[in-house]
């Protein structure tokens, strides 16, 4: 097996644009090839992430920065998108079978709650088709099974904004004080509208290479070591499925199970995280999901301020999506991003100060979940 | 299987006394799915086990649960015929599963709690049509009719 590296990055912001998902995609392109030092002639391939656009939107999108000719396809895993399209990516090049393969995410998601995520058309109609219940209600659960509180929830949420402030990719880069999120409008509750994060547009872009591939090239890249890659099992439970059983598995769990076995390391090794805060409650199921903390310890976790930028083990320095917002099939390459440039010492004052290996975590609707492992070496 | 136009979803539940379905308020068990070879419930009946991929019987829950987790949604959602707010949950049946419904209340009880015990009972869409929802029962007389 070859060794998988990230050779270069690129990013569109996430926010609201006027531009289509063509422009945003193919700018997040030009940066990721400029930044590995290649053209669109020497990939070997594409895989694109998206949801919600045309069809062919892969081959439309890179028709705005050249026609390379080589497969382009287009891969939709919900909210976890982008990991499908790294999974197969990292698959292509460590099996040896291509050398350089480009990664995008892309998505122009309409404002509002995100239709269309799987429901049965009766649970539409019933009232049951609307995510951020199921949120509201993964979020009652932790605060009745922990100490967990509503003023956790609202400390994760400002936690995320205080690092957004420095992040020029992200949507809100306002610091918010834990008072004005617990004051914002309720949605589902224990949920306030500052709890949940903002579906909205961007794209970002990733070149994997093989070792030896960038090695001759000589970009500043860092180590693929693994992407963890599940859909739903029959105890597992996530949107939009109307029953579960009493004793649940995890998916994130089964997900970096998986990844850290085949990077070959631990959470303990770990010094920086991105994860899927679609709201606040589900940032500290992730740290119980990713092995950050024994469950019923998210809370203290949390407030001794380890995932704080400054902390031993930041989470979303980036902002997370809380701050950034969720632009669905562009979100965990906009992770991968963001960790890229945290292992390369690039993120100025939101650096996180020695970061050797980092983690990344989408999931979404069709219970599909993605860890990724990304080292320095 | 058979299709009832009055429901918003053909096979989901049932009358629990056996009388044809003639409007909302009537007490109903939920249709699951029992698998055939490993005993799993599922609901809805639909597809095939979800653990074992064999064939589903059909089997009707008794229509009393308590509701395990609960939330609401405050504002319209698209789709639904629902007018918000209303309340939604998941109530624990005897079969050991969790299924998701609206819970409802007497107007004078609006409070839903963890533990709640739980009826279900057919209620009407905004066009008529009848889904299922979960009556919160408050005394032990109530639960056991």
């Amino acid at each position: 097996m070859t060794d998988v590296m990230v050779a270069g990055v690129g990013i569109h912001p996430f926010g609201r644009f006027p531009d289509g998902y063509r422009e945003l995609g193919s700018h997040a392109v030009s940066e990721a090839l400029a930044d590995a030092g290649i053209g669109l002639a020497d990939i070997d391939m594409a895989l694109v992430a998206n949801v919600g656009a045309e069809m062919a939107k892969g081959q439309n999108l890179l028709a705005r920065v050249g026609r390379p000719g080589v497969p382009v396809i287009n891969v939709e895993a919900a909210c976890a998108s982008s990991g499908g399209a790294l999974y197969l990516g990292a698959e292509l090049i460590a099996s040896g079978r291509m050398e350089t393969v480009l990664c995008v995410g892309v998505e122009k998601q309409p404002r509002g709650f995100i239709a269309a995520s799987g429901y049965e058309q009766w649970q539409i109609e019933s009232g049951l088709g609307v995510n951020p219940l199921y949120f509201a209600l993964q979020a009652q659960e932790l605060l009745e099974h922990t100490d967990t509180t509503v003023a956790d929830l609202a400390l994760v949420s400002s936690k995320n904004h205080g690092h957004a402030v420095d992040n020029p990719n992200a949507m809100y880069r306002k610091p918010m004080a834990p008072e004005e999120i617990l004051a914002s409008r309720m949605v589902c509750p224990p949920l306030t509208l500052l709890m949940l994060c903002s579906p909205n547009e961007g794209a970002a872009a990733v070149v994997l290479m093989s070792r030896d591939a960038a090695r001759r090239r000589a970009v500043d890249a860092v180590r693929l070591r693994s992407v963890g890659l599940v859909s739903g099992g029959p105890d597992d439970w996530f949107t939009p499925s109307p029953s579960m059983p009493i004793h649940r598995t995890e998916l994130t769990s089964r997900a970096a199970e998986q990844a850290y076995s085949r990077a070959g390391i631990g959470p303990a090794d770990v010094d920086v995280v991105e994860c899927q805060d679609t709201d606040a409650a589900s940032e500290l199921l992730a740290y119980r999901g990713l092995g950050l903390c024994e469950p019923g310890e998210e809370a203290a976790l949390l407030r001794s301020g380890t995932t704080t930028l400054g902390g031993d083990l930041p989470v979303n320095p980036s902002g997370g999506l809380l701050s950034k917002g969720e632009p669905l099939g562009a979100s965990g390459m906009g992770q991968l991003h963001e960790l890229t440039q945290q292992l390369r010492g690039r993120c100025g004052t939101r650096q996180v100060d020695n970061a050797r290996i980092g983690v990344g975590h989408v999931m979404g609707a069709g219970l599909n979940t993605c860890v990724v492992v990304v080292s320095r070496d | 299987m058979t299709s009832d136009p009055q429901t918003v979803a053909p096979d989901l539940f049932t009358t629990a006394d056996g009388t044809p379905l003639a409007g909302p308020g009537q007490v109903v068990g939920l249709f699951a799915g029992q698998c055939t070879d490993c005993s799993r419930f599922t609901f809805p009946a639909r597809g095939r086990c979800p653990s074992c991929s064999a064939a589903l019987t059909r089997v009707a829950f008794d229509p009393h649960g308590v509701v395990v987790l609960h939330s609401a949604v405050l504002h319209d959602a698209p789709g639904a015929l629902v007018l918000a707010p209303y309340q939604a949950g998941f109530a624990r049946f005897d079969q050991d599963l969790l299924v998701s419904g609206l819970i409802v209340t007497d107007e004078d009880t609006d409070e839903v709690s963890i533990g709640d015990r739980i009826r279900c009972e057919s209620y009407a869409l905004t066009d008529g049509r009848l889904t299922y929802a979960f009556r919160v029962v408050r005394n032990e007389q109530e639960t056991n009719a």
